[in-house]
């Protein structure tokens, strides 16, 4: 059971590795902000889940008040350029380039 | 009990944020990235908090849980919904729908 539970283990890290990856690729490389925005929002979530994975893993509950705090500013950095985007209507020049 | 519970949890957890890395890696658009982050994501997140909560064991972690659940499922749509509603109101290229 232990061994089938450091598996499950390795592999929530292994998926959380990759959102992490992904949303840092689609951070430096998307085409339009609103991708780059969506690539913050995907790395802010897989580092809460690698917080709730090692807190599973460790038994300790340590880490709870950093789950809610990067929740809440993940949240909050992406709104904040959403709606920074949102009031400045005028689009950079580099914005739609393929 | 409780550790085949966690291991279901865990496994559950690592397929959903699996297909959300996967969704935001390869769809061809910001609506289809979105869908795919704000939904996979946000239940992979809940099964992992699901797991934590039977890992712990205690009453606390259980509410605890609770807790950080409630805040995700409400914020994360949320941005989910800003981005989409952003993404209509630029009329961003979208998959399959050449611009006029």
């Amino acid at each position: 059971m232990d061994t089938l539970l450091n598996l499950s283990h390795m592999l929530v890290g292994a998926a959380l590795a990759a959102l992490f990856a992904a949303g840092t690729w689609r951070l430096l490389r998307g085409p339009s902000p609103l991708d780059r925005i969506l690539g913050f929002d995907a790395a802010a979530l897989a580092l809460v889940g690698y917080m709730t994975s090692e807190s599973i893993r460790l038994r300790r509950s340590d880490f709870f008040e950093l789950i809610l705090l990067f929740t809440l500013f993940g949240f909050l950095g992406t709104t904040w350029l959403v709606l920074y985007l949102w009031h400045h209507p005028r689009p950079t020049p580099t914005e739609d380039a393929p | 009990m409780s550790d085949l519970l966690i291991l279901g949890l865990n496994l559950l957890g690592a397929l959903l944020l699996g297909l959300a890395a996967f969704g935001i890696a390869r769809l061809p658009d910001v609506l289809c990235r979105a869908h795919a982050l704000t939904k996979a994501a946000t239940l992979g997140l809940a099964c992992l908090l699901g797991a934590m909560a039977f890992a712990l064991g205690t009453v606390e972690a259980g509410f605890k849980a609770t807790l950080a659940l409630a805040l995700q499922f409400l914020t994360i749509p949320l941005s989910g919904h800003l981005i989409a509603r952003l993404a209509y109101r630029r009329d961003i290229r979208r998959h399959g729908h050449p611009r006029a």
